[in-house]
């Protein structure tokens, strides 16, 4: 779709919604995760801020290690001990929550947003399937292998109307499911505590994610399902919800490449249908360019660099950028050589990550102040969007200012 | 590439073998000739006690290839095509079911002792997950140096431990680690420069020939691109032999000399790379080449027409030709006139016709569901009605079922057979339903198994120069009726 | 063949469990006893010295009613006379029927039961580990054969196997000369001790089974690894391959398991020699034997032994909890660092 079609699509559902287009639907604001592991604290996700806009994909991308997986758990709140999300807001348009949140925690409350950081865990909670879903990298093991694929749809689907009836409420997901339940279950552990409607729903969302003869399907296990059947009943799954956002993370990445097509296609297609705002998360930047209307380059726990993909596929600044698109090799186009980064990602250990730039041990194009201070974010001229947090946004590269060889020895002696 | 120690001297000097098959050019190093790889299922002692028949898999499934010296080979596929098994079985780490493999005109399933050593000497292999591959309980020096002590090696050195450890200084560095790191562990190391240290095992007896599976899949991409310079750099200085095994098409392209195409066990399209990225000519390989993102901003606007469905199960793969199931490209009978996408919804039809997807009750379900939303109520439900409705009613309900079932519209004939078929299959007559679609809609690519041309690229497809059809042609057809 | 992880994780397991360090504590003094027997013990254990039989622990007296027939004034009388009998330091644990020390003996079968442990669970070892890698690594026919009489074994009772090898073999007590005394060191002390061999092998022919099990499990989960193929590609043989790669890599879950059989071989000698099969008349279980027939007069005579073998058995296992805690990689794994 070209550029201006989408940018009217985009302009059309927000005032349908009562909002104009420049207001994204979430607002990620220096949102920092930290490890607490026996080897010292893991700076995983740095001080991230980005916007994703109604109806839009927003891409990010980046190598392991790079905290991209770490942030879409962090924005749905789902990071782990020994994890812990340090700093940040998340802020999350919803004019209903907004007005009802208004009274108890003023100070969560900007006009129409919410900050999902600052109210309570079980609101948090309830935002959950409504408001955010996730599709994960391994459909194999985020079904339960011994409940089939149409129940445990059809739960979500419960779990999601009782939230739905009572969206405030913690108690919202056991509603329904008292001691009575729990022992009559516990006798009778085949007996299906899914009701006809949720059923139905649930088969009518495995056909809308394109699985043949769903009803049947529905009674199969998981490991009767092929990787991208069940990786479609897990987009299913997250559907159940009608979120606002969709965070898949490596949706296709365990996928074959002609699954991972089918794969790509349905989530744009359910994505132009319901007009969901879908952030993917990927180390491939084919998906990206495939997917997404703009993008985050993460490395190091930080965005490096973002913009639109025209911004950031056509006119990169980041020297890591540049490396990435530099090292995979083109299929129309194989050039004799590639042109990789050289050495390898940090490990993000906080006593190693002083206030430099965490790419210029690797960087082609150090120069002195990169080592010296943290470069800040910055905005590039000729793109509103365009933002990049490196030293050459300002100016060009100079060879006399190059970090020498010595330097760079010893600042990379120093992580070790 | 061309120092002393290359194959292609070897090679040369025992100027015999495959020759007198068609569509050589000079000697291959490697010439692996109608492999088969089987596993067995329900082989175990109770399975035996119970009288059940062993079930077979068949992984690779007559797979025909040569590599030259010098050259590097792409073997790209899906997983679960047999791809990895080949490079393995190949190398005599799995046992072949049958087949010949010729490594340097010398037969590998023949060898045995002094002579199967010499060939692991000559013959290595770098795997695709670094972190599996190096055991981790031994330090990455120990590791390098493991071959060296499995083949006594350097046999004239005096003191033999310390030319060992010379050699694998040497060979950390070349492949850019530092001698230093010699006494540390694997997991003190990231992927990409464990992968290196596998790769400097696999150098350490100075092979000819390497089999690669997969060495960069694990890899970050910037990591991915230096190990792909490293392998290119090798193959150089060493003048080492690759047979490539990858499923990331874009990387083939860029490494290998020629590529062969697997899908599910067989070779399905092989040819010099630049003409088989160029030209494909089997749909298979045309559907995988447009299936991969390409990392530029055009991207979002290239219309893709993605395979539909899944690859079927090597336990029973399709007769004829194994795509047939998936192939957009499938042929219809000459003397049947039907537009190919039509034709690939009755083939699909077919399909989950034969394998009970879909039965009679299904169909009176579709019936019934889409004739209530018409508001034109048929009776489809119970045996007693239908035996009176035969006729009128049932070939009305099967013209809707056929309206529903296909998206293009069906014309003519054909939709008086589907029609005809249907109502069969409405009044219970499933077989009767199945052989008369067979009849009419059977495909020579359910017929007859596709064979490879001679030549440089040949495709296993019948859209392209097959040998005149005969019942069994294929000696391995028989395999494949099980 | 131990990384540096694995003992970063037993350090930090030992020091955050209560447990751990009491069960260690327990057997380092154990093992110290029995290595320094001649020394610790402050009598010879097996000198009897009818005249102080039975004498209580510190702490305790008894009092004995002997009856004896006097002529009192020309008559018969029986007489009733009761006479209390007041520990004594010198054995600070009381004396058996016979006389003996109890601490001595208490401290002497130490080495008996840690002996039989530790060589039993070695015998053991060495069979059902060599059985079960050599059955996971070759699976198949291989594997159904060696496992299948595994299980056999595993039917056979203990003791009647037991009662069985002594009928064929006779006790086989071997004479073990004390490296202490031979040095001159305690030259008072017994010259040797006695080993029951039977027993020994006996231990180590039942609890085979347990290894070969365990090291199955392991080897087929090796075997999948590709580092063994890897050394399969440069030609390394089956046996190299078993030893370098599956051995190494089976060792953890196989060292846990050994802590525990000790424990539980020290239990089984103890029933063997209570039931008189062990051929060693210096040991925990044959001590409880013998005290069976004194548990009205003189309950010490059984129960310091059972204690000592309760406080063992049960060091013993927390060790081997610390170590499955420690070493068992599903627990405290690397933790998630971020990414993808």
């Amino acid at each position: 779709m070209p550029e201006a079609d989408r940018n009217a699509d985009v302009g059309e559902t927000a005032a349908s919604g009562g909002a104009t287009a420049a207001e994204p639907v979430l607002k990620v604001r220096d949102l920092s995760t930290r490890f607490f592991t026996e080897e010292g604290q893991v700076n995983a996700v740095e001080s991230v801020s980005f916007d994703v806009h109604d109806g839009e994909v927003f891409g990010i991308v980046g190598e392991s290690g790079s905290g991209k997986s770490v942030t879409a758990l962090s924005i749905i709140d789902l990071v782990e001990s020994p994890g812990r999300i340090t700093a940040g807001e998340v802020w999350y348009r919803n004019a209903d929550l907004a007005a009802d949140m208004r009274e108890e925690h003023p100070e969560a409350i900007d006009g129409e947003y919410v900050d999902t950081r600052r109210v309570p865990e079980g609101v948090r909670r309830s935002l959950r399937g409504p408001a955010f879903s996730m599709i994960f990298q391994d459909p194999m093991s985020s079904f339960n292998p011994s409940i089939t694929v149409g129940e445990q749809l059809a739960e979500a689907v419960e779990v999601q109307q009782r939230a739905r009836a009572n969206p405030r409420s913690t108690r919202s997901r056991t509603q329904g499911y008292g001691l009575g339940r729990y022992l009559s279950d516990w006798m009778l552990p085949s007996r299906s505590f899914v009701s006809t409607e949720s059923r139905d729903r649930a088969i009518s969302l495995l056909d809308q994610v394109g699985i043949p003869d769903p009803a049947d399907r529905a009674d199969e296990y998981p490991n009767q399902f092929s990787g991208g059947m069940l990786q479609r009943a897990m987009v299913a799954q997250a559907l159940a919800g009608e979120p606002d956002v969709l965070i898949a993370d490596e949706p296709t990445t365990a996928l074959d490449v002609t699954i991972q097509a089918q794969i790509l296609g349905l989530l744009r297609d359910l994505q132009d249908e319901a007009d969901m705002s879908v952030i993917t998360i990927t180390h491939d930047l084919g998906v990206i360019a495939r997917m997404c209307d703009r993008v985050g380059v993460m490395y190091a726990g930080e965005i490096a660099e973002r913009g639109t993909l025209g911004d950031v596929f056509d006119r990169p600044i980041h020297p890591y950028t540049e490396g990435l698109l530099g090292s995979i090799p083109d299929l129309d186009d194989p050039a004799p050589r590639l042109q990789p980064i050289e050495g390898n990602v940090p490990e993000l250990l906080d006593a190693e990550m002083g206030n430099r730039c965490y790419f210029a041990d690797r960087c082609p194009k150090a120069m002195d102040e990169c080592v010296a201070e943290k470069p800040a974010e910055v905005g590039i001229e000729g793109s509103d969007e365009h933002r990049v947090r490196c030293v050459l946004a300002d100016h060009e590269y100079d060879p006399a200012r190059a970090l020498s060889t010595t330097e760079r020895e010893r600042e990379a002696s120093a992580d070790d | 590439m061309t120092d002393g120690r290359d194959g292609r001297d070897r090679s040369s000097r025992e100027r015999r073998g495959a020759t007198e098959r068609a569509g050589t050019e000079g000697d291959a190093l490697l010439d692996v000739e109608d492999l088969h790889k089987y596993y067995f299922e329900r082989d175990s002692l109770v399975d035996r006690l119970l009288g059940r028949d062993a079930r077979s898999v068949k992984a690779v499934d007559g797979v025909d290839f040569r590599v030259h010296p010098g050259e590097t080979l792409g073997l790209v596929g899906e997983s679960g095509c047999g791809k990895s098994t080949t490079g393995e079985t190949l190398l005599r780490l799995r046992e072949a079911t049958d087949g010949k493999v010729r490594f340097d005109g010398e037969s590998v399933f023949d060898l045995s002792g002094a002579e199967l050593m010499e060939f692991r000497k000559r013959a290595g292999i770098v795997f695709q997950d670094p972190y599996s591959s190096l055991d981790p309980r031994m330090t990455v020096g120990e590791l390098v140096a493991e071959p060296l002590a499995v083949h006594d090696e350097p046999a004239d050195a005096e003191n033999r431990t310390e030319a060992r450890r010379e050699r694998v200084d040497e060979l950390l560095e070349r492949v850019g680690l530092s001698a230093t790191q010699r006494d540390r562990y694997p997991h003190e190391f990231s992927g990409g420069q464990r992968q290196r240290v596998g790769i400097a095992r696999a150098l350490a007896l100075e092979p000819d020939f390497l089999v690669l599976d997969e060495p960069v899949s694990a890899l970050d991409v910037s990591v991915q691109a230096q190990i792909l310079n490293l392998l290119a750099d090798l193959q150089q200085e060493f003048g080492l032999t690759y047979l490539f095994i990858a499923h990331d098409l874009s990387v083939v392209r860029h490494l290998c000399d020629r590529v062969a195409v697997m899908y599910l066990g067989e070779i399905v399209e092989s040819g010099p790379t630049e003409e088989l990225f160029e030209e494909p000519r089997h749909p298979y390989t045309r559907a995988l080449l447009e299936s991969v993102p390409r990392a530029s901003t055009d991207e979002r606007d290239r219309e893709i027409e993605p395979l539909a469905g899944d690859v079927p199960s090597p336990r029973h793969p399709p007769s004829g030709c194994r795509f047939r199931t998936r192939c957009p490209a499938v042929i219809p009978p000459s003397d049947v006139e039907i537009p190919q996408e039509t034709y690939r919804e009755v083939m699909d039809l077919r399909e989950r016709l034969e394998s009970g997807a879909m039965n009679t009750e299904r169909a009176r379900e579709l019936a019934a569901e889409h004739g209530n939303e018409r508001g034109n109520g048929v009776n489809t439900n119970g045996e007693e009605g239908r035996v009176e409705d035969r006729g009128d009613a049932t070939t009305e309900t099967a013209a809707r079922l056929c309206t529903v079932l296909f998206e293009n519209d069906i014309g003519g004939e054909n939709r008086a057979v589907v029609t005809e078929t249907l109502g069969h299959l409405l009044d219970g007559e499933r077989d009767e339903a199945v052989s008369m679609l067979r009849d009419r809609f059977e495909s020579v690519c359910e017929r007859q198994r596709p064979v490879l041309q001679a030549g440089p690229h040949p495709a296993a497809c019948h859209l392209y120069d097959q040998p005149t059809e005969r019942p069994n042609a294929n000696p391995a057809e028989r395999t494949a009726d099980d | 063949m131990i990384s540096p992880r694995t003992i970063r994780n037993l350090k930090a397991e030992f020091r955050g469990s209560a447990l751990a360090k009491l069960g260690l504590c327990i057997v380092v003094l154990v093992v110290a006893v029995a290595v320094l027997a001649p020394v610790l013990a402050p009598h010879d254990p097996t000198a009897q010295n009818l005249d102080r039989s039975q004498l209580p622990p510190v702490g305790f007296s008894t009092t004995t009613n002997s009856t004896s027939t006097e002529m009192v004034n020309g008559s018969l009388q029986v007489v009733n006379e009761t006479t209390e009998i007041n520990a004594t330091l010198t054995y600070p644990l009381g004396t058996d029927s016979l006389g003996r020390d109890m601490l001595s003996r208490v401290i002497y079968g130490a080495r008996t039961s840690l002996l039989v442990g530790l060589l039993g669970t070695g015998l053991a070892a060495v069979i059902g580990v060599t059985v079960g890698l050599v059955a996971g690594y070759y699976r198949g026919r291989v594997d159904d054969a060696l496992m299948r009489s595994a299980d056999v074994m595993l039917a056979f009772p203990s003791l009647v196997l037991a009662i069985a090898l002594v009928g064929l073999w006779g006790r086989a007590a071997w004479s073990v000369p004390d490296p202490l005394v031979v040095l001159g060191i305690t030259p008072e002390m017994p010259a040797s001790f006695v080993l029951p061999g039977t027993v020994i092998v006996v231990v180590g022919l039942v609890n085979w089974v347990w290894f070969a099990r365990v090291a199955r499990g392991e080897a087929l989960s090796v075997r999948e690894e590709s580092y063994i193929k890897a050394a399969r590609s440069v030609g390394a043989s089956d046996s190299f391959v078993i030893r370098k790669h599956v051995l190494p890599n089976s060792a953890t879950p196989v060292l846990v398991l050994a802590t525990i059989q000790i424990a539980a071989i020290i239990l089984l000698e103890s029933a063997l020699s209570f039931l008189g099969f062990s051929g060693t008349t210096l040991s925990w279980g044959f001590d409880i034997a013998q005290g069976r027939d004194y548990l009205a007069s003189s309950w010490w005579i059984s129960t310091v032994p059972g204690v000592a073998i309760v406080i063992t058995v049960i060091g013993i296992n927390l060790v081997g909890d610390w170590l499955r805690d420690a070493l068992d990689p599903g627990i405290g794994g690397e933790g998630g660092s971020g990414g993808a």
